[in-house]
């Protein structure tokens, strides 16, 4: 019942229009702004949307066929102004497949890290708040994951459901949530602790409440930059899986992919390794970059 | 005599791990009547914190096992409720304010919004935003900290002010019973006598009866109109102030603890203090719990668990003064 007094008090305030300032709607724009402080959260942030408008408007920059269309007259030439990023042993342009690559490798980093994070911090948070048995059944099967190299586990993954895109997203996903799960359940036993989370209890918050308003804010710090952290190494890990074949399927460009194949002619065409490094480079950076800003200013503690 | 608001009676806690059983209180009983406050006196590991938890219903699920006894709240036992109902009591009819305010606070959430939590969580007559709004206001001003300062957060405060927040939060839904578990303990002693004056002048202006949980027997004589004083999770005497600040016989514990505190008109080269530590609490002694450190000890003691000697209001567990014929073997 007190559920609903207070939800139909929220809606009397809505309705009665923002008249007094209130913290939580002043809430987002207050890290945003502290956010703006931070030059360098502000560049991985610029970086960031720049890739991201790479990835969305790639068939307006640049023709998907260029980056796929075999031209056997230009194999391996080096940058020249026809072709910004040379093209590799294929004749393909590689400009157009790094844009392009742009697509897969963003959506399996973000797509990833984000299902990781929802499914690991679920568990990570239950484990450590209820305690007991829960804790036990959850951080057994994760230990059980944990005993299968992530890589392995992957490959199990796709060999028994077939190589895929959503395949893909599916076996990264399963073999990076057990790190996730402990690290959320080490930083949530940490705050669980606390004597706020008593001093809560003890004016009646329900669990719900606790878990939402009191552990995962005050858990948020290091669980943010994991996440953002954890975007490269998806990318990473899928580019594994496409190097021996059970990833994205040739000839579409990926930037792992592009990585791995680039490998045999490090010494003669080093600019076919170099700008989808710099490509997945830039995405880590700018992600990493992000995540620590975001981190800061969503502690009022830094706040100046 | 009122009303009693709460009654503790033969309540028995003990705390399990898988190495070792602590007996934290054992068979405490102890009312409060409306309006009144109550100080709650003893050591470190006395039982008083575990006993305040319990009323609460706030023991750790895990370890903690009420044993027995009864906790009953306007006449309804506590321990019979069930999560829910607990949590509908929590901060509306009982409410806490803890040790350690540097720690008791979200270090993430405006100090407002802090005091609105407990407001919106029991909000039955459907106050508006605004009027919470107010609400958190009102309690601002009524524990002196300026209301435009709402929006800022607990590191902004003074310890201080934060144990103001901390009343503030406590207080903002007029609870019937207000549990303060060593309030002071962590502030300096010129804040200390701030805090105390407007807890007292705040709790006669709202009627709240109050349990003092403290191990200053200064701050006892001057707020409290009951006196429990525990030892190892017993009451070992009680009674009203007068009782146990100016009544002749006394437990020869609570006779160690005012030796242990200066005293002007005496003069005095050193401080007496209670030889020895409280016992283990994993293995107490078989008869009365203090027998180990009393000065006054006898055989009898060692081996009886000593029955309560009672005097109008004061009540004394010593054999001391058992009456012959009265004397049970409890």
């Amino acid at each position: 019942m007190p559920d609903t007094a207070v939800a139909d008090g929220k809606k009397a305030y809505g309705a009665a229009g923002a008249k007094k300032k209130y913290r939580k709607q002043s809430q987002f724009k207050e890290v945003w702004r502290r956010m703006k402080k931070n030059k360098a959260a502000m560049i991985g942030l610029v970086i960031f949307t720049v890739l991201v408008i790479v990835a969305v408007f790639a068939d307006v920059i640049v023709p998907y066929d260029y980056g796929i269309k075999n031209v056997a007259a230009e194999r391996l030439q080096p940058p020249s102004a026809k072709h910004l990023f040379g093209t590799d042993e294929y004749g393909r342009d590689c400009f157009a497949r790094v844009v392009h690559g742009s697509r897969v490798s963003l959506t399996i980093g973000l797509f990833t890290s984000l299902i990781s994070l929802a499914i690991g911090g679920t568990l990570g948070a239950v484990a450590a708040y209820y305690g007991g048995l829960a804790d036990s059944i959850i951080m057994r099967i994760m230990d059980v994951l944990t005993c299968i190299p992530g890589i392995l586990l992957s490959l199990a993954v796709i060999a028994a459901f077939g190589a895929n895109l959503q395949n893909l997203l599916i076996a990264i996903t399963i073999s990076s949530v057990p790190g996730t799960v402990r690290l959320v359940r080490a930083t949530v036993l940490g705050v669980v602790g606390q004597e706020y989370i008593e001093a809560a209890k003890s004016y009646g918050a329900k669990d719900a409440r606790l878990i939402y308003k009191y552990i995962i804010p005050n858990a948020l710090g290091p669980i943010i930059v994991n996440t953002t952290m954890s975007v490269a190494n998806m990318i990473i890990s899928a580019a594994a899986l496409s190097f021996i074949g059970l990833g994205i399927q040739p000839p579409r460009p990926e930037w792992g992919a592009m990585l791995s194949n680039a490998r045999t002619y490090l010494t003669s065409s080093s600019y076919l390794l170099i700008f989808p490094g710099v490509a997945i480079l830039l995405a880590a950076l700018s992600l990493n970059l992000i995540g620590d800003g975001l981190r800061d200013a969503l502690d009022p503690k830094l706040k100046d | 005599m009122n009303e009693a608001l709460l009654e503790v009676k033969d309540l028995e806690i003990l705390y399990k791990t898988d190495i070792e059983t602590v007996y934290a209180v054992n068979g405490v009983s102890f009312s409060l009547q409306k309006g009144r406050t109550l100080g709650i006196v003893g050591e470190t590991g006395a039982g008083k914190t575990t006993s305040a938890l319990a009323i609460l219903g706030l023991l750790p699920e895990k370890t903690a096992h009420i044993m027995g006894g009864q906790i009953l709240f306007d006449g309804a036992d506590i321990l019979a409720r069930s999560k829910k109902e607990l949590r509908e009591i929590r901060g509306e009819k009982i409410s806490m304010i803890f040790q350690d305010p540097m720690t008791a606070l979200n270090p993430i959430l405006t100090v407002g919004s802090q005091i609105a939590e407990a407001l919106e969580l029991h909000n039955h007559d459907n106050k508006s935003r605004e009027e919470i709004a107010r609400r958190v206001d009102e309690t601002l001003e009524m524990v002196g900290i300026p209301a435009h300062r709402k929006g800022e957060y607990p590191h902004q405060f003074s310890g201080g002010m934060k144990q103001r927040v901390m009343i503030a939060i406590a207080l903002a839904c007029e609870p019937e019973l207000l549990i303060a578990d060593e309030p002071t303990t962590a502030l300096d002693v010129t804040i200390q006598a701030q805090v105390l004056a407007m807890m007292w002048e705040l709790k006669s202006r709202l009627s709240t009866s109050m349990i003092l949980i403290t191990h200053d027997l200064g701050i006892v004589a001057q707020n409290c109109d009951d006196v429990c004083v525990m030892y190892a999770g017993e009451v070992i005497e009680q009674g009203s102030v007068e009782d146990i600040f100016n009544d002749g016989l006394h437990h020869p514990y609570t006779v160690g603890l005012f030796g242990s505190i200066p005293n002007l008109e005496e003069e005095s080269e050193r401080l007496s203090p209670i030889e020895g530590l409280m016992p283990d609490p994993t293995d107490l002694p078989p008869g009365c719990k203090f027998s180990p450190r009393c000065p006054r000890c006898m055989d009898v003691c060692r081996a009886q668990q000593p029955g309560t000697y009672t005097n109008g209001t004061h009540q004394i567990k010593c054999h001391l003064y058992a009456e012959p014929d009265r004397q049970e073997n409890t």
